[in-house]
């Protein structure tokens, strides 16, 4: 047994102990009252839950609302996608992600009623099973919100590849949903069982992305540090071993404010010339907490207090002190994420190491750009959420104004002068809205243990439709030789 | 929820680790008093961090109150890494590289060439120059004759050259015919580095300490100078340059090694220098599990590069002991400098290790190369990047160009009495053409020999070799000096900004 689970079992005795005090000494209605309010401190405290844990004030409520404008304003009729940008109508599936993550959370925070959840749902599943796929093959990177075609990223048709990090985030979702809400179990699995994964993950369980260039296909691994852990979990949460792409190795150490983070440590002069060493930011170690709690993908029962892999708990926690340390030492508020800008680059690495430097902000280029620093709106209410401390109260002070009750949450606050990012997008929005919903349910992918349509077609060899699905024998390692007109070896 | 594991180092084999390393530390202080400890075990290198290392070989309170450091030679030395005469084959180095100098000296000036054949050098590259006259008259590869005339030929240069801006001597001159130039050896004045300087005011007080006969002329050249901008109140360095609109604009100069390196040349002439001396600004990147200290001045914002190479660290050894600047009497196995020291011996080790690990043999430094960008900092660290290779205007990286740099090979070899710098010495002593000198360097990717021969290559080798027959090159003896006389005249001390010049509130 864990020391973690230790602590647990104390607060147990704790509370019996608390409760039982109480009793014996009054015996009136103070006294039951006062053991209501304190069995409520009890129940939502650290012993049972990480971070903030409790129902939403009234004002956590507005906020929530503001942030479901977002994908009021934003969602396409036909396709059922919400834009990735505000008003700009292409979404990746990494967007896809998000607005399930916002759907769940408008459901169960009673922002929307039973029956606009399922008609919301209902369309975006139906375009998920019926969109057109890269090479027939995978989700493209960029669909059209309005009319569903593959685009690039200047919204022009064409096909220019798929991501696995975005398609990872969407498997955490649609894995989410489907256990949460049983009736759509069926729908869902039919969506991931279209899909072929030769292309996305090898025998090793590595990730790969892939960039379509004038008709030539560019296959790598997609390796960017944090981001990498979390979209592992939406390929285990179906069932795939990611050995490879969860493996830690190669990183550094690198220490800042004495607090070692670890980022991958593979020599940035051997990646391709568009390639940025990645990046260390909140995003996916809060992602992570949030969705997963931190626990091993198939560990749906243990508290909340417990995380059941200790060493992403573990890389989180040095996230999260890392940048408390920051402000306590140098007074600087720190939310650090990759994020969007409104104007040129669009998009910026804001992070806490990249390429060789702490606290660097760099565009996808490798420029640096430290004006676009933000205190991020969706890092701060992630770190809030999952740290009750108060660093994490000020944090929020910090970005609580920062939304337009007609548009949603912006970006954040430029750390440089104080000003607004006024970008405002699907994925902040998306994790204010998780970020409220973690604090009244806890982590949110819970296991419904029964069985679905997608386990019944895989594990018969008969109806398994290969394509690299879990328990598929092309995803054992090959032995079949190379050399044309040779038989393998018995 | 509290810190779980935050320190893995924590974890009880962690501890276990630490428990072995203290019981060896207690054996170690104790072996301390009896014999000098032996050199530190490779394999241990991945397992115990670097701290525990030093903690266990120089005792609880550092390096610099132990009686020995791991660079300790087993046998009774003087000073650290290699100790006693030449051998037969040293004293063929000692020529070959001196060969060097007798190739490119011009005789019209008295200056020598930084680069083969290539009428142009530093005040840097002279400095080496003169290491190379005092270690080859001092190995007695010359004799008195010539290194007297040469040494009187090379300061009337000094004392003779035009000065950028009337103040101090200009980046580069051509060695035919002493005009000030750029560095495309086109004439015209460019500014100083004080880091260049600084390393010709320590060879000049060399010479004027080993040989007070030449005292006079030296002093004359030093008061000729006018320090004005080098060095401002609180003790910073500064260069000079022109600016594209044709304006001299002074900027910091120096960066953590050189730095505190050429701030002990300003002190032993009597300057203070208070935060060049500091090794603040830094950070630590750690590789290895090895502690590497780096100039924290960000190079994307400010444009000097913060390298990690071994040079300033190899010459502060073998020029002053890693002692502070005016330690005059200590015994050579205390290292009063003890920062510096500490420093060194992680920018040693870190190489150590790289080749234990990876089994690429290092010694990496600023090094020439035989094609374009002809000039590479080959660094340990910089810019962000471990084992970075790169140009210094443009901060490209040209990874193909990382070389056993010889100087380097050879500096850690005197300074580091190990296996490893016994490989190194291996791999590097053949490396010369007796009629021209020793090469460059050894291209790490196999590509051969960087067929360029310099001054500074040559002349760091050189005084390595002086460094294992006499130790410590910088020793002040007391004899009448023109330059004290005058700085310690309030009324001599005047205008030029020398030490305790009460007058020199302008500074910078």
């Amino acid at each position: 047994m864990s020391p973690a689970r230790h602590r647990n079992l104390y607060g147990y005795v704790l509370f019996l102990l608390l409760s039982g005090l109480t009793i014996a000494c009054g015996g009136c209605g103070v006294a039951i009252r006062g053991l209501q309010e304190g069995a409520i401190l009890v129940k939502n405290s650290e012993v049972f839950h990480q971070g903030r844990h409790g129902a939403l004030t009234a004002q956590e409520q507005e906020w929530a609302k503001t942030a479901w404008k977002y994908f009021e304003n934003n969602v396409g009729p036909t396709t059922g996608l919400a834009n990735s940008v505000d008003k700009f109508p292409t979404a990746t599936m990494w967007h896809a992600g998000d607005y399930l993550a916002a759907m769940v959370a408008a459901r169960e925070l009673n922002i929307i009623q039973e029956n606009e959840f399922d008609q919301r749902l209902s369309t975006l599943l139906h375009f998920l099973n019926t969109m057109p796929l890269f090479r027939g093959k995978v989700p493209h990177k960029m669909y059209h919100v309005e009319s569903g075609q593959m685009v690039d990223y200047g919204a022009n048709p064409g096909e220019i590849g798929w991501s696995a990090v975005d398609l990872g985030r969407l498997l955490v979702w649609l894995r989410i949903v489907r256990e949460r809400y049983p009736r759509f179990t069926e729908y869902v699995d039919r969506i991931v069982l279209r899909w072929d994964f030769c292309d996305v993950i090898d025998s090793e369980g590595a990730l790969y992305g892939g960039v379509n260039e004038n008709g030539q296909l560019q296959k790598s691994e997609e390796r960017r540090s944090g981001y990498q852990d979390y979209i592992a979990l939406g390929f285990q949460a179906w069932g795939w071993s990611t050995a490879r792409a969860s493996r830690k190795e190669p990183y550094d150490t690198e220490r800042i404010f004495d607090i070692a983070v670890l980022p991958e440590g593979r020599d940035p002069r051997d990646r391709g010339k568009s390639e940025n060493p990645p990046p260390v930011v909140t995003l996916p170690y809060v992602l992570d907490g949030l969705e997963f709690n931190w626990d091993t993908v198939n560990d749906g029962w243990s508290l909340d207090s417990v995380h059941s892999d200790a060493e992403r708990a573990d890389l989180a926690q040095r996230i999260y002190t890392v940048q408390e340390r920051r402000y306590q030492q140098k007074k600087i508020f720190t939310a650090r994420t990759d994020h969007q800008t409104s104007t040129a680059p669009f998009f910026v690495y804001d992070t806490i190491f990249a390429a060789g430097y702490p606290w660097n902000t760099m565009a996808d280029s490798g420029k640096f750009t430290p004006e676009a620093a933000l205190v991020s709106s969706r890092a701060a209410f992630g770190l809030w959420a999952l740290w009750k401390t108060n660093y994490t109260d000020s944090l929020l002070e910090v970005v609580s104004a920062l939304f337009n009750p007609g548009k949603g949450w912006y970006e954040g606050r430029f750390e440089l002068t104080g000003g607004y990012e006024y970008a405002v997008t699907s994925t902040t929005n998306a994790v204010v809205l998780e970020s409220l919903l973690y604090k009244v349910v806890g982590k949110l992918y819970r296991l419904a243990a029964k069985e679905g349509y997608s386990q019944v077609i895989l594990k018969d060899e008969f109806t398994h439709p290969g394509k690299c699905m879990p328990l598929d024998p092309m995803l054992k390692p090959e032995h079949k030789s190379e050399v044309a007109g040779l038989t393998p070896l018995k | 929820m509290q810190l779980r594991n935050m320190n893995t180092e924590k974890s009880w084999t962690g501890r276990l680790v630490q428990t072995l390393m203290s019981v060896w530390l207690l054996f170690a202080v104790a072996a301390c008093g009896v014999s000098p400890v032996s050199t530190v075990r490779r394999g241990a290198l991945r397992d115990i961090r670097d701290r525990d290392l030093l903690l266990a070989v120089c005792g609880p309170s550092g390096c610099d109150d132990a009686p020995a450091g791991p660079w300790a030679p087993s046998a009774a030395g003087r000073h650290p890494g290699q100790n006693g005469p030449l051998t037969p084959e040293q004293q063929a180095m000692a020529k070959a590289a001196w060969q060097y100098f007798e190739n490119n000296y011009q005789e019209e000036t008295g200056l020598v060439n930084a680069v083969n054949e290539y009428p142009s050098t530093t005040m840097w590259d002279t400095a080496s120059y003169l290491a190379a006259l005092v270690s080859a008259h001092q190995l007695g590869v010359i004799d008195k004759t010539v290194f007297d005339l040469r040494v009187v030929k090379a300061v009337t240069a000094l004392n003779t050259l035009s000065l950028f801006h009337d103040k101090l001597p200009n980046k580069v001159y051509n060695t035919k015919t002493l005009e000030k130039v750029d560095y495309g050896n086109n004439p015209g004045e460019i500014g100083y580095s004080a880091i260049d300087i600084a390393r010709l005011l320590i060879w000049l007080s060399i010479i004027k300490q080993d040989y007070p006969e030449h005292g006079n002329i030296i002093d004359r050249t030093v008061l000729r100078w006018n320090f004005q901008h080098i060095l401002d109140g609180p003790g910073s360095m500064y260069g000079a340059g022109i600016t594209d609109d044709k304006k001299v604009e002074y900027y910091q100069e120096g960066r953590l090694g050189y730095e505190e390196y050429a701030a002990k040349a300003f002190q032993i002439w009597g300057f203070t220098t208070t935060r060049a001396s500091k090794p603040e600004p830094y950070n630590l990147v750690s590789m290895y599990g090895i502690d590497i200290p780096y100039d924290s001045r960000d190079p994307r914002t400010l444009h000097a590069h913060n390298y990690v190479v071994c040079e300033s660290y190899i010459l502060d050894a073998i020029e002053f002991n890693w002692d502070l600047a005016n330690d005059d009497t200590s015994d050579d196995m205390h290292h009063s400098d003890s920062v510096v020291a500490d420093f060194a011996q992680r920018v040693y080790k870190v190489q150590e290790a790289r080749y234990a690990v990876e089994g690429i043999l290092t010694a990496r430094t600023e090094h020439q190369l035989d094609q374009a960008p002809y000039f590479i900092y080959d660094t340990i660290y910089s810019d962000g990047q471990r084992w970075n290779t790169l140009m210094g205007d443009t901060g490209k990286s040209y990874p193909e160009f990382s070389a056993v740099s010889l100087k380097a090979a050879l500096g850690l070899w005197a300074v580091w009495d190990t296996e490893y710098t016994r490989l190194l010495y291996a791999a590097t002593a053949n490396l010369y053409d007796p009629k021209k000198g020793f090469y460059e360097g050894l291209y790490e990717n196999g590509k051969g020999l960087i067929k360029s021969f310099t001054a500074n290559n040559n002349g760091i080798i050189l005084e390595a070799l002086l460094y294992k027959v006499k130790g410590k090159l910088h020793r002040k003896r007391s004899s009448a000096s023109l330059w004290d006389s005058v700085v310690t005249d309030e009324f001599k001390n005047y205008g030029h900004c020398y030490p305790n010049d009460r007058n020199c509130g302008a500074r910078k």
